[in-house]
């Protein structure tokens, strides 16, 4: 593509892009059976945590500030925001590294971590247009979920769960370039998202943890994933606390994003094509 | 027969040896997955400990020490599970959609044998010191007597426990020879799992009932951990462990087998 004046080459951009966007979206689209036990997978983890703390609250009324309502939202919310901050680059990095497909990217004249962030948007859209609402119509009928603190919370959490999109695209796309320098690792991806669910604080929120650990989370960019958006819909941050949050977040998009571009050129040295 | 059942475990030490031969080609691989093997086993750990920060707390009156003792026993048959039958998870993609079955079915072996055979995960058991480790702490706080029959019985427990799960996902494995789909069933199943970490008397009814009768995994960890636990009221469901652990391999295996029979190659 030769190179164009200025505004052009935004304009050309997005539709380069857009299309990587799109390419995802279908996909999703092509496996139905997936869809419909994706939607059965979330419906079993809300049911797990519902039980477990339900049972927890069978003597005590509160327990660390939280009553067994907010923490059935808590849960439940944490889970259906899940359902579409998720997305697969990091295996579709690996999977491509290893059948050398990657190559395919390498010499077409695009931002190799925009692509993948495109990819992982495209995937997030159809989640937030097709898996996400069904999901909370399950969810909701199951089990009593609280309304938002109030419709600015709500949107709020909104901008907040966009923010932990990206994050956990940035996280995603660091975790795929690993596999550049490590031929497989399915054990990382397995584990990295068990770690991402505790400390991200959507198995417990973190106020619950010893305090200790809270000033080390508090460095760390999981809690902006979960913890951050679901006490912005409980209410539980206002004011400047809720300001301090979404600048919080803001940040480690900014954060995340450069040290994938960082990564990324540590790999292009790296890089080994496998097969021919 | 015998001679048949023979020929069968030697070739399992031959596939072994090989794999081990493998497996130690890449070792930061294998050093990787002996971490996250690890971690895996601590994520739970903490979940459980910041759960009960507080002392008073019980969850329907099982004490922090009974859930980590049901937690800790509970990965020892899930890692003899993740250990020996990991290739499951690779039955739909792997062997049907793209038709590797086809060279299984020309050996004259047991076709399940060989699918499982040509995936091991050894390094899987290292949580095992993890649950160990959760075991001799609990039993420690729950003053819980240990002798050489309740050794011999947790042998024969966890050893049931998987095949539990053995039998349960050979049978969802084998449902690819119908419906092929890359991971199916497959994913909510292993979501499952989490359900049997903890007292099955926490669910409702219809789940129970799930957990009990239909995919039993109420029977891999929290019945056996009743009877060292010492508690009498689920005496009954400990004698039927090796039972349900039969019958989930067997109804496993019959799945199988039907599916084998339906099989139709991608031919190209």
């Amino acid at each position: 593509m030769p190179t164009r004046p200025f505004p052009y080459t935004i304009i050309d951009g997005f539709v380069k892009y857009n299309e990587y966007m799109r390419i995802s979206f279908h996909k999703m689209l092509a496996y139905r059976i997936s869809y419909l036990i994706g939607i059965i997978t979330y419906i079993i983890h809300v049911s797990v945590y519902y039980f477990l703390y339900k049972a927890l609250y069978h003597q005590s009324s509160t327990i660390n500030g939280y009553d067994l309502q907010q923490m059935v939202t808590y849960v439940s919310i944490g889970w259906i925001s899940k359902s579409f901050y998720l997305n697969y680059i990091d295996r579709e990095l690996t999977e491509e590294v290893k059948s050398g497909h990657v190559a395919m990217d390498l010499i077409k004249p695009i931002d190799f971590q925009l692509m993948y962030f495109a990819r992982g948007l495209g995937q997030s859209l159809f989640r937030i247009v097709l898996f996400t609402p069904p999901i909370i119509v399950v969810t909701s009928c199951l089990f009593s979920i609280s309304a938002p603190a109030s419709p600015w919370h709500m949107l709020f959490f909104i901008l907040s769960t966009f923010f932990s999109v990206l994050i956990y695209l940035g996280i995603n796309y660091i975790i795929g370039l690993l596999s550049i320098f490590f031929l497989s690792i399915s054990g990382i991806l397995y584990s990295k998202n068990m770690i991402i669910e505790l400390l991200s604080g959507l198995l417990i929120p973190l106020d619950w943890f010893p305090l200790w650990f809270q000033k080390i989370s508090a460095f760390l960019p999981f809690q902006a994933i979960a913890y951050l958006p679901l006490k912005i819909y409980l209410g539980s941050l206002v004011g400047s606390e809720l300001v301090l949050a979404l600048i919080l977040q803001f940040l480690w998009v900014i954060i995340i994003g450069f040290i994938g571009r960082l990564v990324w050129k540590l790999c292009q040295r790296q890089i080994l094509i496998q097969g021919g | 027969m015998i001679r048949r059942f023979f020929l069968h475990l030697d070739l399992a030490f031959a596939y072994l040896a090989q794999f081990m031969k493998t497996r130690m080609e890449y070792k930061a691989d294998l050093i990787l997955g002996l971490v996250t093997g690890l971690l895996f086993q601590l994520i739970t750990l903490v979940f459980i400990d910041v759960l009960f920060a507080k002392q008073s707390i019980t969850i329907n009156f099982w004490t922090k020490e009974q859930i980590l003792f049901i937690y800790g026993f509970s990965i020892f048959p899930l890692n003899l599970f993740f250990a020996f039958f990991p290739n499951l998870y690779n039955v739909g993609s792997l062997y049907i959609i793209e038709g590797n079955f086809d060279r299984i079915l020309l050996r004259p072996l047991n076709s399940l044998f060989q699918v499982l055979m040509e995936k091991v995960d050894i390094e899987s058991l290292i949580g095992m010191f993890v649950g160990g480790a959760i075991i001799c702490y609990a039993s420690g706080e729950l003053q819980l007597e240990w002798t050489i029959l309740r050794l011999i019985i947790f042998l024969l427990m966890i050893v049931c426990g998987m095949f539990i799960y053995g039998g349960v996902f050979t049978a969802v494995a084998a449902f690819s020879f119908w419906w092929p789909d890359r991971v199916g069933l497959m994913a909510p199943l292993f979501n499952m799992i989490t359900f049997g970490k903890y007292p099955v008397t926490i669910y409702n009814r219809l789940l129970q009932y799930i957990l009990m009768w239909i995919i039993p995994f109420a029977f891999v960890a929290f019945f056996p951990s009743t009877y060292f636990l010492n508690s009498t009221e689920f005496r009954n469901y400990v004698v039927l462990i090796p039972i349900v652990a039969l019958g989930s391999m067997t109804v496993g295996m019959i799945i199988w087998n039907l599916g084998t029979h339906h099989y139709e190659s991608t031919g190209s």
